[in-house]
Parts: C-alpha cells; sequence; structure tokens
C-alpha cells in the first residue's frame, strides 16, 4: 500500500469475464490501474505480489469462495475490501463483513455507487496511513492524546464508552461496520452479543455529534447489519 | 393423479348437477320426498294387496334423496317419517301408532336399520362430491392464476429486452448513418431499460423469497433509526417537497426485523415520490402504544379510491396502469411486514392523500418473538 505510483491499483476478484472487461473500461478512462483475478487462489496470490489499494470481490465464485478469500487476505492485508453481491447473498454479506471487508455493492449496481464506494474506500486508507493523536474527520476532531472531542468547532463531552464507541468510527471513516464488528472494537469479544446496548450507545452518541439525532447524518444505520460513519454527508 | 380426481370429480358433478339446498329446503327436500312416497304408496298401491315391505322401499327413496340433497339431517327425518307412515298407514292394525306385533317390530327395524345406512351413506357421498368440486375449482383457479402471473413476467422480462436487443441491431449496424443525438437516445434507452429489468428482477426475487417464507431476523430495533435511514435512502427521489419525520428516538425498543422494516418502509416512500406531485408534503409518523408499533407514512396525494385498498395489496397490480414499476413493491410491503406478524393497510390521510399505516402488534416485551 506504501507503493504509490500516483494512479490507485485496484483489484477485481470476479469469475465473469464481461463484467471484468467493462469494470476494466470504466476504471482506466477515471485514471486507476485496474487487475483482474479470475478466482479466490488467483486473488490472494494478487494481492501479496501486487499490494492493490482496493479490492473489489465477488462473493458466489467456484473454488475458494468470496467469504474464504475475505477471511484469508485479512490475515496478512489491511487493503480495502469491497464486496460485490447478489441480492439472495444478505447472510455472507453480513458475514464478509463481520470477516473483517470494508464496504458492499449489491449486484448489479450502478457505476456512479460503484466508484462513490471506491473513492471512499481509498480515503479511509489514506486517512489509515495519518497515524497521528489528532484525527479530524468530517467535522469532527478528536484528540487521542487529550480525549478531547470537537464538533463542528463546540467542544463536546463524551462518556468514556461514547468516546471509545467514536473513536471506533472515526478511525473507520465510510466503511460498513456490523454490529459484531462495533462491539468487538468498543469494548472487546465478551461483548459481541450485546446488540441492544450498542443501539443505546449510537443513540446517545448521536445526541452528542449529529445537528438533528432523530434524523442522523454522520453515524447513519443501515438496517439488520449495522452502521457506517460518513466522513461527507449532504 | 391431478387429472383423475378432477375426471372423477366432473363425473360425480355431472351424476348430480343440482345444488345444495341450504338449511330450510335441505328439510323442505325431506318432507316433500317423504310426502310423495307416502301418496305413490297409499293411492297407487293400495288397490293392490300388499304387505308393508313395498311402501317401505318408498320411504327408502325419500330417505336416500333426502341424504343426497339435504345430508344427514334431513335424511334422519325422512327416516323419522317414514318410520311412522309405514307403522301408521300399512302395518296391522291400522291408523294407530304402535306396536302390537313382532312382524311390526320386525318390518320397522329392518326399515329404520336399511334407511339410517341409506341416508348416512348418501350423505357423505354428497360431502365429498362437493369437497371435489371445490378442489377442482380450487385447482383450476390456481392454474389460471398461475398462467396469467406467467404472461405478467414474461411481459415485464421481454419488454425492456426487445428494446435493448433492438437498440444494440441499430447501434451495431446503422452506427455511421445515426446522427450523435440519436446514438444518445438509443444508448439512454439501453441504459434505462437495463436499469428496469434490474429493478424488476431484484423485486420479483425479494417477493418470492418472502412468499417462501423468509425467516425473520429478530433484533432489538429502533423504529426512529430503520425509518430514517429508510427515508435517507429515498431523498433523492423525494426532491424538494416538505418531509416532516415524527418518528421519536425514545420510542421503546422493539424486537422486530430491521431489514425486512426498511424493506416495507423504504416501498412506501418511494411510492409518495413516484405517485404524488413534486412539491407535495411527505410525512413519517411512528408511535408505540401498549406493546404495538405503528408507524405511519402520509401523502397529500391523489389518495387511493375504496374500491381499490384491497387490491393495491396483489402482485402486479398497478392502479396507474401507465406509473412505472411492475406493481410488486405494495406487494413487497405487505409481505415483509406480515412476516413479522404484523397488517399494513391503506386510509385516508389527514394530509388529503394517502395514509399508510404499519402495525406490529407485541412487538415491544421480551415474548415479542413468539
Amino acid at each position: 500500500m506504501t507503493r504509490n505510483t500516483g494512479q490507485p491499483s485496484i483489484l477485481a476478484i470476479d469469475d465473469e469475464p464481461q463484467l471484468l472487461a467493462a469494470l476494466g473500461t470504466i476504471l482506466e478512462g477515471r485514471g486507476y490501474r485496474l487487475r483482474t483475478a479470475r478466482n479466490g487462489a488467483m486473488a490472494l496470490e494478487a494481492v501479496a505480489d501486487e499490494r492493490p489499494d482496493v479490492v473489489l470481490l465477488d462473493l458466489a465464485m467456484p473454488g475458494i469462495d468470496g467469504l474464504e478469500v475475505c477471511r484469508r487476505l485479512r490475515a496478512f492485508s489491511r487493503v480495502p475490501i469491497l464486496v460485490l453481491s447478489a441480492l439472495s447473498d444478505e447472510a455472507r454479506k453480513v458475514k464478509a463483513l463481520d470477516a473483517g471487508a470494508d464496504d458492499y455493492v449489491t449486484k448489479p449496481f450502478g457505476v456512479d455507487e460503484l466508484l462513490a464506494r471506491i473513492r471512499a474506500a481509498l480515503r479511509r486508507a489514506q486517512a489509515q496511513r495519518d497515524d497521528e493523536p489528532v484525527l479530524s474527520v468530517g467535522g469532527i476532531e478528536l484528540d487521542q492524546v487529550a480525549r478531547r472531542v470537537v464538533v463542528d468547532g463546540q467542544e463536546v463531552h463524551l462518556t468514556p464508552t461514547q468516546y471509545e464507541l467514536l473513536r471506533v468510527f472515526i478511525n473507520n471513516p465510510d466503511r460498513v461496520l456490523t454490529q459484531r464488528t462495533l462491539l468487538v472494537m468498543t469494548f472487546g469479544p465478551a461483548y459481541e452479543d450485546a446488540i441492544d446496548n450498542l443501539r443505546t450507545f449510537v443513540t446517545q452518541l448521536r445526541r452528542k455529534v449529529e445537528r438533528d439525532p432523530s434524523r442522523p447524518r454522520r453515524i447513519v444505520t443501515e438496517p439488520g447489519i449495522g452502521y457506517r460513519f460518513r466522513s461527507e454527508f449532504p | 393423479m391431478f387429472q383423475i380426481t378432477s375426471a372423477s370429480a366432473q363425473r360425480l358433478v355431472r351424476a348430480a348437477s343440482i345444488g345444495v339446498p341450504a338449511g330450510v329446503w335441505a328439510y323442505a327436500v325431506a318432507l316433500i320426498a317423504s310426502s310423495s312416497a307416502l301418496v305413490v304408496a297409499w293411492w297407487l298401491l293400495a288397490p293392490i294387496e300388499t304387505d308393508s315391505s313395498v311402501p317401505a322401499l318408498m320411504f327408502l327413496a325419500a330417505v336416500g334423496i333426502s341424504g343426497w340433497y339435504g345430508g344427514l339431517g334431513p335424511a334422519l327425518v325422512a327416516t323419522a317419517l317414514g318410520g311412522l307412515a309405514i307403522d301408521y298407514f300399512f302395518e296391522v292394525p291400522r291408523y294407530e301408532i304402535q306396536v302390537t306385533n313382532g312382524q311390526t317390530l320386525t318390518d320397522l327395524l329392518s326399515f329404520l336399520l336399511v334407511a339410517v345406512l341409506l341416508g348416512s351413506l348418501n350423505a357423505r357421498l354428497r360431502l365429498s362430491n362437493t369437497r371435489l368440486r371445490a378442489e377442482r375449482d380450487r385447482a383450476q383457479a390456481a392454474v389460471e392464476a398461475r398462467d396469467d402471473l406467467m404472461a405478467t413476467v414474461s411481459h415485464e422480462l421481454r419488454t425492456p429486452l426487445t428494446a435493448i436487443m433492438t437498440s444494440v441491431y441499430s447501434l451495431r449496424h446503422e452506427m455511421a448513418a445515426l446522427p450523435a443525438d440519436k446514438r444518445d437516445g438509443l444508448l439512454g434507452t439501453i441504459e434505462v431499460e437495463a436499469e428496469r429489468l434490474a429493478h424488476f428482477v431484484a423485486e420479483a426475487l425479494a417477493l418470492r423469497r418472502l412468499e417462501n417464507g423468509l425467516i425473520p431476523q429478530w433484533q432489538p430495533t429502533s423504529a426512529a433509526e430503520v425509518a430514517s435511514a429508510a427515508l435517507d435512502r429515498c431523498m433523492p427521489l423525494l426532491g424538494s417537497r416538505p418531509i416532516h419525520f415524527a418518528v421519536d428516538d425514545e420510542l421503546p425498543t422493539v424486537r422486530i426485523d430491521p431489514a425486512m422494516l426498511d424493506q416495507a418502509l423504504t416501498v412506501l416512500v418511494e411510492n409518495v415520490a413516484v405517485h404524488t406531485p413534486p412539491e407535495t408534503p411527505l410525512t413519517v409518523a411512528g408511535t408505540v402504544s401498549g406493546r404495538d408499533l405503528r408507524l405511519e407514512v402520509s401523502d397529500a396525494g391523489p389518495g387511493i379510491p375504496s374500491s381499490a385498498r384491497q387490491l393495491i395489496f396483489d402482485k402486479y397490480e398497478r392502479l396507474v396502469p401507465t406509473s412505472p414499476g411492475a406493481g410488486l413493491g405494495l406487494a413487497i410491503a405487505r409481505a415483509a411486514v406480515e412476516a413479522q406478524g404484523g397488517r399494513l393497510w391503506v386510509e385516508d390521510s389527514p394530509l388529503g392523500g394517502a395514509q399508510f399505516v404499519l402495525l406490529i402488534p407485541n412487538a415491544v416485551g421480551e415474548d415479542a418473538e413468539a
């Protein structure tokens, strides 16, 4: 990921050559470099060798399936993974997100939507590189040393739980975080089933960081899946 | 297997093509048949010297007819009437209702035995015949409904495919002759029709999954969160219309399937965007009363006439046939609500248009999962 030739590189893993060809035309036209892999084994090799900036991963593939690819990738790489899933793949989609995928689009997807998700994934990768004591995302500043939080120029006081939750969100902007992932990242593995508590903490946090807590713009709900912290919002 | 059942049912129906008289009429038949049996036996057979066995056969016929047309009750009435008539008119001593000798007793008992058997057998035969006919009608209706469905589905698939194929053909074979704006038009058609196809396939698949009994993933959920997320997703469609969001984020936690609720609310809000004039208001409101969750999506559009308020929830039904979509949205919404044990209906909106009400009973509390 540190290697940078100016053009972000994308690895697309799908067993359908027509889709890969069309993606190539679109992405290369927008200044991305595209590598393709037709199956899971090729994908794992390509990620190890070429260190792409973003991975597009089809969940339904023969051989090593997308979910397994996701797990094995996460064993050695933090590259953003964008899952391409079919409507009938709902359950597998959540599993892939639990296993470390960053986001998903449902096939058939609109090209604009896909490009927006790729940009968000790249932004996130960029943010991760800046390992600084003060994080600033979407109008929220979080000082990790002084444990101070400033929202739209106003300092707000958070409880330790709310602070931890916000820290997880700010460190993972524009990424779908499943309820389980959030619980584990915020409280540790012993709390992975405390979904009801998570909902309460999110509601409390929204009261501190949202302009209208009943119509959240920053911390948005993905019903049945989890939450997404948006670095850009209307 | 099905055809054999149907054919034999049709034979049975043809054998008795008169309908079942209901209630009083069934007993009237018993009375009329028994009286006729008496008339025949008395006036026609009286001149011939005969014992009580020939009149008994007449009364058995009356019992049989009563059982077939009326069922078991009328058959028993005819049996009783027949027994009384045999004793009164044909047994010695005549014109008295009493059993004085062994012959009378034997005659009456044998009549009663055969009559009860005949009556109940006929009644049962009639019942199974009726059931077979009803079943055949249902099967017939199901076949017709499936044919209708296939016709609609293939229309929804073929129409965009035809547009796409002809546009591609033009672009491929007449590229040189086409001016730039025509080319753009054809490409636009391909894009729109492909999206329409994708939308239809996604909807049909979603409905199929719900119809096949998709099991809800129960989760403690904030109704306000889900409603807000659904509304957000539809914002690009809703344009600049005034939106009033009245789902309190302090409502009690409900135990529902958030993805299914999202699916239903998204359909309802999308419908407002598509079917009501731009700039007209939209309200999304939510309350919990007792343990029931109630969500309302209200608009100020043309509303739904009361005659169509059931029909619009059927699949492939559209109030305005020219409106976009295949008519699956509300069928999906209803299936998603009913899968969670809830109800979805439409009424008049205080805003002047339609108000869709989504009610999930017992959503609050520990045993909401039951």
